[in-house]
């Protein structure tokens, strides 16, 4: 069998069926397989398997040099878009040693929070597709279009922004229309409110989600789970927590934990999160001085350095290494989902056929970023 | 047990407008910084091809000779390097999206080249030690290089800082103004910027007696170059006209320049008498 | 829980027999398992494995010739396969002991093992 087939040994009684799951799927947002090995509408196990998108981006710095290559990889992924270019832009400015201004830092953090907005807002919509519930479905995105209408206001690009470069950020956001971004939101939140109490409250969700894919503390820790994943099974990590990116410190942040490690956990934990950029934006704008947004940044890479971000779906690294020369020896993006397929694995052992799909959802499977 | 959370919601929607648009029946509304399309101003392009280099998707191309611009719509990802880096800033980016098509369209736009203007007829037996400018300026095929009229130049370096190749290296201490020609593309930036205007292209009009007297002078400098920065013109504040903007403050290459708020100072030590400030001064409030 | 980690980029260079007993040292010692990558580096392929600590970065770098094969550390950090596999597609090294292996099927690329070093001549 191609279980066996895979050079491990699949133990288990019953007729077993393999069911592929995957790559084109109703409720997948991107193209993963898994193979599920099923006994009678149980999971029994499951092997994934990807590479649908691999597009070999970190090849393409033999080819773009360090300031081409912003480009390059914020386009890794649209919904994680900003999150890629500061990630690489920080890890670039730390191997170049160079202190971005305090203002382009701010900024930078006002749009990441609106990123993590936009896409927890187009993760709720996806997973109330994901059982069925198509007009939450709808109203979660209608709710995100003013967000995305924000992004377009300053940014120019609704979901790639091309405003990160080494050094800074390539356009200012004056303080009016900062100003107006906060009033929106505030506007914004009692309609985020009433979609999210359908998520938490209502009965009928409820039953899809309570209980189903339980991740212990224990098993979340073992599998190196990140993000929401990890923080809804009660593990204390938030890479916001460390100050390699971001003003963070300055705002008060504290990560959202939830302990029960069902689904239920870590949409509730997501839903948090939602409410909590919200406040954070409003509280960078409060704070943020004035300022240059960017340092000139002229020469060669050299050296190696790490930077470790927190995307919406959890912990994101970016290596650099330079090699003196002005393209990049190599780049490498790893991303929270890559690291959050073992726990999916082993959350689908012993689930319902049914559960399947929702499962899979809630990792918020991105993978795109998985594969670049 | 709560049932039906969803019903005020949906209720609510049914008597508000639809959230989507009937496009394309209704026209969407762009924002004001929409990335949508590039488009130039054909008169103001020189060729240069800085574009070209530095288009992250290698979706524009320069012919210098023919003189054409062409762009690859479906390739550009509308992300502005181009618009930041055309010296004459004759790119700019429409808010209006490619229209989508059936093939992938390449806009050509036919520009005028235009050929710099060539100075006075250059001197042909320039002594040898008059520096990199004659060296330049006989060679056979570099009628068109760039070179500095050393005796005019004060090496305050703006050309350098407003290269966009990197072409220029110029050392205001050891009186160094040296041009790297294999960076250099020919787009004049630095012509424009200099407040002294002492560069051009071709062969300058220096001939052999200025050259060695250039020689000397250079000797002389080095030996007094405080003397020099003193004796040098200084601005001329007019606290009248001054709108306080800041402007000549960036400009200054020597930071010799404070613009705060009514007190307007000159550091006498650090100024070099380029006249940069003069030339940027909106108010007209500055006189060398 | 307010407080803020400064994160250090500690590389730590090991070699390659001493690398699964250091890694399974750290992982005695608590740390999470982070990502694993390859770079080509002249001649040579260098393996750098990143680890975390209550938010704190531990990497080890390793450098090993082309043909070298590398004990798996997939029995001591299962969620290791992934990395382990995507190396072994894209740069052709050798993982011995795989706990999930998944011989060269992982990531679905047009031609085996593109990124490997000494493959292209003349690019």
């Amino acid at each position: 069998m191609e279980a066996e087939q895979r050079g491990r040994k699949v133990v288990s009684m019953g007729k077993k069926t393999i069911i592929p799951f995957g790559p084109q799927h109703p409720v997948l947002p991107e193209p993963i397989h898994l193979d599920l090995v099923v006994e009678d509408e149980t999971v029994v196990e499951a092997i994934p398997s990807i590479g649908f998108i691999h597009r070999g981006l970190e090849k393409l710095v033999e080819t773009k040099d360090y300031n081409q290559m912003a480009y390059v990889i914020e386009r890794i992924c649209g919904i994680c878009s900003f999150g890629h270019g500061w990630g690489y832009c920080a890890s670039v400015e730390g191997a170049m040693n160079v202190k971005v201004p305090e203002r382009a830092e701010y900024l930078r953090t006002i749009l990441h929070e609106l990123s993590r907005l936009h896409s927890h807002l187009l993760w709720l919509g996806l997973l109330a597709d994901g059982f069925g519930f198509e007009s939450l479905f709808m109203h979660c995105w209608r709710i995100r279009e003013t967000v995305l209408d924000i992004l377009e206001r300053t940014t120019g690009g609704r979901v790639i922004f091309s405003i990160c470069k080494v050094g800074g950020l390539r356009k200012d956001i004056d303080d009016e229309t900062l100003k107006e971004i906060v009033e929106i939101l505030n506007g914004m939140k009692a309609e985020i409110k009433e979609i999210t109490d359908v998520f938490l409250e209502d009965d009928s969700v409820k039953n899809r989600m309570c209980g189903v894919g339980v991740l212990s503390k224990e098993d979340a820790m073992e599998l190196c789970a990140v993000g929401p994943v990890a923080r809804g099974s009660g593990v204390e990590q938030d890479m916001r927590l460390t100050n390699s990116h971001g003003v963070y410190d300055q705002l008060d942040f504290e990560p959202m934990i939830e302990t029960a490690g069902d689904c239920y956990a870590r949409c509730k934990v997501r839903i948090r999160e939602v409410f909590q950029s919200i406040e954070l934006i409003e509280k960078a704008v409060a704070k943020i001085p004035e300022g240059p947004i960017s340092v000139d940044v002229k020469g060669n890479v050299e050296g190696e350095f790490i930077t470790r971000m927190e995307q919406p779906r959890g912990e994101a690294f970016y290596y650099a290494k330079g090699a003196g020369s002005k393209f990049l020896q190599r780049m490498r993006v790893r991303t929270p989902t890559n690291m959050n397929i073992p726990a999916l694995v082993k959350t689908l052992q012993g689930c319902d056929l049914a559960d399947v799909p929702i499962l899979v959802l809630t990792i918020d499977p991105c993978i795109s970023c998985t594969e670049r | 047990m709560k049932a039906f959370k969803f019903a005020k919601t949906v209720l609510k929607s049914m008597f508000k407008k639809p959230a989507t648009l009937m496009y394309p029946v209704v026209e969407r509304e762009w924002q004001d910084r929409t990335r949508g399309q590039i488009g130039i101003e054909e008169d103001s392009c020189i060729l240069c091809g800085i574009c070209a280099k530095r288009c992250p998707a290698d979706a524009i191309s320069v012919d210098r000779k023919d003189g054409k611009w062409e762009i690859e719509r479906m390739r550009c990802i509308q992300c502005g390097e181009c618009v930041e880096a055309c010296p004459k800033k004759c790119l700019n980016m429409e808010k209006q999206y490619t229209e989508p098509g059936p093939e992938k369209v390449i806009h050509v736009h036919e520009i005028e080249v235009k050929k710099p203007a060539k100075p006075a007829a250059p001197k042909a037996d320039a002594p040898a030690e008059s520096g990199d400018a004659a060296a330049e300026a006989s060679a056979d095929d570099a009628d068109d290089t760039l070179v500095c009229d050393l005796n005019a130049c004060v090496f305050c370096g703006l050309c350098a800082k407003n290269c966009p190749c990197d072409a220029l290296k110029v050392d205001r201490k050891e009186k160094i103004w040296e041009l790297d020609e294999d960076a250099c593309v020919k787009c004049g930036a630095c012509i424009d910027k200099c407040p002294k205007k002492c560069l051009s292209f071709g062969a300058p009009a220096a001939g052999a007696e200025e050259a060695e007297e250039l020689a000397k002078k250079v000797e002389d400098s080095e030996a007094a170059d405080e003397n020099k920065a003193a004796a040098a013109v200084v601005p001329e504040f007019d606290a009248e006209k001054c709108i306080y903007c800041g402007v000549c403050e960036n400009q200054c290459p020597c930071e010799a320049i404070s613009a705060e708020m009514d007190a307007w100072t000159l550091d006498k030590e650090a100024c070099i008498g380029c006249g940069a400030c003069v030339d940027v001064c909106p108010a007209e409030a500055l006189k060398m | 829980m307010a407080e803020r980690v400064n994160v250090e980029q500690n590389f730590v260079p090991v070699e390659l027999p001493q690398l699964l007993t250091k890694v399974k040292d750290l992982k005695a010692e608590g740390y999470r398992f982070g990502q694993a990558c390859a770079t080509v580096v002249g001649d040579q392929i260098e393996l750098v494995y990143s680890f975390d600590k209550e938010h704190q970065l531990l990497n080890l770098k390793v450098s090993i010739a082309p043909d070298d094969a590398v004990e798996s550390i997939t029995n001591v950090y299962w969620p290791a396969f992934i990395y382990e596999n995507e190396i072994h597609d894209l740069f052709d090294v050798k993982f011995m002991h795989m706990a999930l292996d998944y011989q060269g099927n992982f990531f679905k690329v047009s031609e085996p093992t593109p990124w490997k070093p000494n493959k292209e001549e003349g690019r």
